[in-house]
């Protein structure tokens, strides 16, 4: 009330358990207001669709991804023969390779996510719990990754390692979670000082109870938010690389090195960069529009 | 005469500043400077002060929430400044606190159950699941809340029902101490009687002695048997209540007494109101000899130069000034 | 009696949150009189700030407000930016609790309050440097040249709060809406602030409309009190009326409940019982009834209409001729 333009006092709790409505955590009142988002709602049915026939087109399409039709090849998109989006300069099915592109675009986008996530809210948690000596050490540590260029990083994984799917994994994954680990790192220590926090060292928890029960669960909303936001951002940066021929390697395929193989060929077969273009970026759209719509539902006054 | 419940002697707590700027150093900020006190079984002790004078380290330093730099705080004929935080952990159930701001200290993610049922599972871990569920139901009867909003969460509550299950959270161990950190500045004026009530409710049958930290001179008054004022980490004054509001010895005291406004309107204030000039001095640069001497209306030169002893003015009344007997 | 210098009338303000419409205020109407001291108190939710916050367009933007505030007999509810602009911190200025929130962090105090005087006054740098240290030194700022080139956070609580005082006096406006301006501050200083603030009325005539949730501060100040709950007026009438025979019974109980210099600790505070008023889901009778003593049916029905009950004093409630 001090601040001019500030929200209205009481904007809901007052008396709801009064009331005697079903008693709901935060996490069910934000899906609530979330679910009355109708771009997010969309965005989500959307990106089910998306995922779903990335998943069962590769399945029951009749080509496969490495079948080569010699008799066909860079044709436009048509219905005969079943080649939807057209074929590619080696006469492959670009309607199978552009479903297979998702379900690994979207499968590097998911795990990569879930590594930063795994490591970056572990790291961050800790380092700003316990704070003091340990804290400047962790953190230095992440400064020092934090300024290796990523693809400097990644071309030495690759000359190393060999070249396969799991190596971009784990790339990714391992420079996406500094900034995830900053981030929870920051909550941590706004949230290390709330007064509940407090009480549960007066009642005499031991640290690692507190960090799993008062810290963690507290800092997930804006981590929430985050992981929306890098799934679409890993994805990209695998595009970039298969665009560099350091990521997926042929057959296999992404939409990231479609859209590289299609670039080639702008002017004369459109069709192959269009398909993956547009479905790289309906994703992108739905994954921010996913993002706002949790933002807006999990901390409703910061509009 | 009963021996003390608690003991605290010559607590200091300090915290490290860092300066802004470049070349900032860090200095140290004497937040509790050599208080000692007793607190009695079943006894509420007052501890009244401004913004910044200590009083909310003192008592997180008595629970080892912060570590005091100097001192002791003796309980049951152990220093709790020399234990580990593994050696504490018996002793917790024993020394609980509750905070200001009702809402920021419950856990959001936690039913209102777990978090009054969570000490028991600490703490009496034979306890089973429905031994459990029972202490939780009753203790929330008893701070009237009904049984069956444990499955709530605590944003679905107005700030009186919070600090309730505060308070639940803190008794239901039975601890011989609660320190309360000003329990009831953040609560409507209506909600504010209702809590004060209940703590003495609750004192009066299990006999816990209370920690009350407070600016509000009124309310202490209330609730309180004896007061204890501090001014810039340290103490100026303490007595028994009586003695305190009817014959306040230390010039500060007075100040605050005379300053209590008053719901009348022909006579607003107590008396005639002691107007204490300025603003409290920064506690990273106290004044020299007596704090207090920046805005005493009757500092002489000898208060710059040393500091004053607390002396005593009759049973459990002291006051730390060097004019208190010539001002009388 | 002269023409009042605010008159608001029959208005309400309501805010769309996701759970609901939520009622702050409702069909409030009170005049304030030139060089007077209006008190309104009430608690959280209560609507006394959100009234002040609709009458110059400051409401959050979910919020609506409807009937009419006029000032000097000209209509300022929801009017358009640049009529509010021309008024707002120059005819009509706020203070408000939390003065380090308040004030913009990044500007010396110096800086926000020349440009005040620049945007309403036109005056030159030199003239509006010595107009504001003139209204520094006014609220006893110690070395307020210096001060001048202060930013907010290098002051202390209650030296910002009187430079926003300063600020707010600055372009010698004739309503001041100090909402409350004492709540963050010590007894000790509290005292300083409301003091400067009573001798500015009477030696300016500025009227004041003081809100605060605490009773005992409106005492000492102010010469009428309006007392709201849930939302509504539940008592007007003069300061001393008010404290010597409150007729509401919510007014009644919460002079009771409050613990004074003369409260005998040996009792018990008689305390209301239950919680505030739920805004998302008012009865459709009187809000204070579910907690009020003498409760019967009608009250539960009907919202009571303010009636007078002696001179200049009025109270919302069914019971007649009062408890």
């Amino acid at each position: 009330m001090s601040a001019a333009k500030a929200p209205p006092l009481g904007s809901g709790p007052l008396g709801r358990a009064a009331r005697g409505e079903v008693s709901q955590s935060q996490w069910q009142q934000a899906w609530r207001r979330f679910r009355r988002n109708r771009a997010a709602m969309g965005s989500i049915w959307l990106l089910c669709l998306i995922a779903l026939l990335s998943i069962f087109v590769p399945m029951f399409w009749p080509h496969e991804i490495e079948d080569t039709y010699w008799e066909s090849i860079l044709i436009g998109p048509t219905l005969e023969n079943w080649h939807w989006f057209g074929t590619d300069a080696n006469g492959r099915d670009l309607f199978v390779r552009t479903w297979y592109g998702g379900r690994i675009s979207l499968t590097i986008g998911v795990m990569t996510t879930a590594v930063a996530l795994l490591i970056g809210v572990t790291y961050g948690a800790v380092a700003g719990f316990f704070g003091g000596r340990l804290d400047g050490f962790m953190m230095r540590f992440v400064d020092v990754l934090y300024s290796l260029p990523l693809l400097f990083f990644i071309i030495i994984l690759v000359t190393v390692f060999g070249r396969n799917i799991y190596l971009v994994f784990l790339a990714i994954g391992a420079v996406e979670w500094l900034t995830m680990s900053r981030i929870v790192r920051g909550q941590t220590l706004a949230i290390k000082t709330r007064e509940y926090v407090e009480s549960a060292v007066a009642i005499g928890l031991s640290r690692p109870v507190i960090l799993r029960r008062y810290i963690i669960p507290n800092v997930l909303g804006p981590v929430i938010v985050y992981v929306t936001l890098l799934i679409p951002t890993n994805i990209v940066i695998e595009s970039y690389l298969s665009f560099l021929g350091l990521g997926v390697q042929e057959p296999l395929t992404s939409w990231g090195l479609l859209i590289s193989q299609g670039a080639g060929q702008l002017d004369s077969a459109p069709w192959l960069i269009a398909f993956p273009a547009t479905l790289l970026a309906l994703t992108m759209f739905c994954f921010n529009f996913i993002g706002d719509g949790l933002r807006d539902a999990l901390d409703p006054r910061d509009r | 005469m009963n021996p003390p419940l608690l003991s605290v002697r010559r607590l200091s707590i300090q915290y490290s500043v860092r300066q802004s700027g470049l070349f900032g150093r860090t200095r140290q900020l004497q937040a509790v400077d050599d208080v000692s006190f007793d607190l009695m079984p079943g006894e509420t002790l007052g501890i009244v002060g401004e913004t910044g004078c200590g009083k909310s380290s003192l008592g997180k330093g008595v629970l080892q929430l912060v570590r005091p730099s100097a001192g002791q705080v003796l309980w049951q004929g152990r220093d709790l400044c020399q234990l580990s935080p593994q050696q504490l952990k018996p002793f917790r159930k024993d020394l609980q606190i509750i905070f200001q701001d009702p809402l920021s200290s419950l856990n959001p993610r936690m039913t209102v159950g777990e978090i009054v049922g969570e000490p028991l599972e600490l703490h009496a871990p034979e306890l089973d699941t429905s031994g459990r569920e029972r202490a939780v139901d009753a203790m929330l009867e008893r701070v009237g809340l009904r049984a069956e909003m444990k499955r709530r969460y605590p944003n679905e509550f107005s700030g009186g029902q919070c600090q309730r299950i505060s308070i639940a959270r803190a008794m239901i161990m039975q601890p011989r101490v609660i320190v309360c950190d000003e329990p009831v500045s953040a609560l409507d004026v209506s909600i504010q009687a209702q809590i004060c009530n209940l703590l003495r409710e609750l004192q009066r049958d299990t006999g816990v002695a209370l920690l009350f930290i407070s600016h509000d001179l009124s309310i202490v008054r209330y609730m309180s048997h004896r007061v204890m004022i501090m001014y810039l980490g340290r103490v100026m004054e303490t007595a028994p209540r009586e003695h305190f509001f009817g014959a306040a010895r230390h010039p500060y005291s007075r100040a605050l007494i005379s300053a209590v406004p008053q719901p009348d309107p022909d006579q607003p204030t107590a008396g005639p109101v002691i107007t204490l000039d300025g603003d409290l001095p920064s506690p990273l640069d106290p004044p020299s000899g007596c704090v207090f001497r920046t805005r005493c209306p009757h500092a002489i030169p000898l208060c710059a130069g040393q500091p004053p002893a607390l002396e005593s003015f009759g049973q459990d009344h002291e006051a730390a000034c060097h004019r208190a007997r010539e001002l009388q | 009696m002269a023409p009042p210098v605010l008159a608001v009338s029959g208005l309400n303000v309501r805010f769309h949150t996701n759970d609901g419409v939520l009622t702050a205020v409702n069909d409030l109407s009170f005049e304030l009189g030139e060089g007077e001291c209006l008190g309104i108190v009430g608690e959280s939710g209560s609507g006394k700030s959100q009234t002040f916050m609709a009458a110059l367009g400051l409401l959050a933007d979910n919020g609506e407000a409807g009937g009419s505030v006029r000032f000097r007999g000209q209509e300022i509810l929801n009017a358009p930016r640049k009529v509010l602009d021309g008024i707002r911190g120059n005819r009509i200025s706020m203070i408000f609790q939390d003065a380090l929130s308040a004030l913009t962090p990044t500007m010396r105090i110096g800086n926000q309050m020349t440009e005040l005087l620049a945007r309403h006054r036109r005056l030159g740098r030199n003239e509006a440097r010595a107009r504001a240290i003139e209204a520094l030194e006014g609220v006893r700022i110690p070395d307020a040249a210096a001060r001048f080139s202060s930013y907010p956070f290098e002051l202390s609580g209650g030296m910002r709060q009187r430079a926003m005082i300063a600020l707010a006096t600055l372009c010698g406006p004739e309503v001041i809406i100090a909402d409350e301006p004492t709540t963050a501050l010590d007894v000790t200083v509290q005292s300083q602030v409301l003091r400067l603030l009573d001798g500015l009325r009477q030696r300016t005539r500025t009227s004041i409309v003081l809100i605060t949730h605490d009773l005992a501060v409106v005492a000492g100040l102010c010469s009428r009190v309006m007392i709201m709950y849930g939302g509504r007026v539940v008592e007007t009438g003069p300061v001393r009326e008010i404290f010597r025979n409150p007729r509401h019974p919510y007014t009644q109980a919460l002079l009771r409940s409050m613990p004074s210099m003369t409260t005998d600790p040996g009792t018990d505070l008689p305390a209301i019982p239950g919680q505030p008023p739920d805004l998302e889901n008012l009865p459709p009778g009187c809000p204070f009834a579910d907690r009020c003593e003498h409760v019967f049916e009608r009250c539960l029905e009907q919202m009571p209409s303010l009636v007078p009950v002696g001179d200049r004093h009025s109270k919302a409630c069914h019971l007649e001729p009062g408890p």
